[in-house]
């Protein structure tokens, strides 16, 4: 996360307008798509953004670690986001990337559709999830912004390597 | 009965590791514990130890199909036994430090605590295998069984 000035116009007293200065939290994030929905990483928590990458399968593991990638000599297995989810496996073509994430410890490449942007947002934009969310995703999600016009939900990738390895 | 040769000099090549593949998944292990390699019909299942990599690392498609079968004999500390593999391709010489562990995500989830480090060369990623870990947990497997 990091603090940005940031110029806010307010109003006095008397209702006469005047632009003060506030430090307002920032935090990036990594928006992706998963099926027909947005949702998103924190930035501090992905090491990197690659293109689709042949995956050596590894038999023994459960479906949703399709196996390891070799990225620059380092061996990093692969997690199936879908799979993972519950959600139909990924159609893989060339809009396929896979993130390198990390969080206590646990480093991981994730599979996905498609890596969308890279935003950086004030705090302020994070919102509450709705009650309805997926059952499937609930306990992994943090909040949700908007980014387009489309609802993104922001998963903290700790949660889910946590719920893993659990 | 194909005789594993002995290392040319162990300074040099500190591991060899015999490599085969299973449903186009390279494995290798240790030569240095494989005693030889023998024809399925030539080793006693009565006698000795005698267990199918596949039935202690299951793959996703759990019918596998052998062109060649071969027993790799090896020798574990509390007793010898068999492992029922396809034929080894290669071996290879290489320096220890070269293998990496898995990922902590593998180590982890893994059924089996076998398969301990990836060697890659030329575009050719191995999964190296602990003999030991492989031959106890294929025990425990048929104990259960």
């Amino acid at each position: 996360m990091e603090n940005e000035v940031m110029p806010v116009v307010v109003k006095d007293n008397e209702g006469e307008s005047e632009i003060v200065e506030i430090d307002e939290e920032r935090q990036k994030l990594v928006i992706f798509t998963l099926l027909d929905g947005y949702y998103s990483f924190f930035g501090d928590d992905v090491k990197e953004i690659l293109p689709y990458t042949p995956i050596t399968y590894v038999p023994g593991m459960p479906k949703y670690i399709p196996g390891i990638i070799n990225v620059r000599g380092d061996i990093e297995a692969v997690l199936d986001i879908h799979t993972y989810m519950g959600f139909p496996g990924v159609n893989l073509n060339s809009n396929n990337r896979i993130i390198i994430a990390e969080k206590n410890e646990v480093r991981s490449g994730i599979l996905m559709d498609s890596v969308q942007d890279v935003v950086d947002i004030p705090i302020s934009a994070i919102h509450p999830t709705l009650s309805t969310l997926d059952v499937k995703i609930r306990d992994f999600v943090v909040g949700q912004t908007t980014y387009k016009d489309h609802m993104v939900i922001i998963l903290d990738i700790g949660k889910i390597f946590e719920k893993m390895i659990s | 009965m194909t005789k594993i040769p002995a290392l040319a000099n162990e300074k040099e090549a500190i591991n060899q590791l015999l490599v085969f593949q299973i449903q186009e998944v390279s494995f290798g292990v240790d030569a240095r514990q494989v005693s030889s390699i023998d024809e399925p019909q030539n080793v006693n299942q009565d006698e000795i130890q005698v267990l199918k990599l596949h039935e202690v690392i299951p793959f996703k498609d759990r019918s596998i199909n052998y062109k060649s079968p071969k027993m790799l004999m090896v020798n574990t500390p509390v007793d010898h036994g068999a492992i029922f593999v396809e034929a080894p391709d290669d071996i290879i010489f290489l320096n220890a430090s070269q293998i990496k562990p898995v990922p902590t995500l593998v180590s982890q989830l893994n059924v089996s605590t076998a398969i301990w480090g990836v060697f890659v060369r030329d575009g050719r990623t191995i999964l190296v295998l602990d003999i030991d870990s492989l031959m106890a947990e294929g025990q425990k497997s048929k104990g259960k069984g």
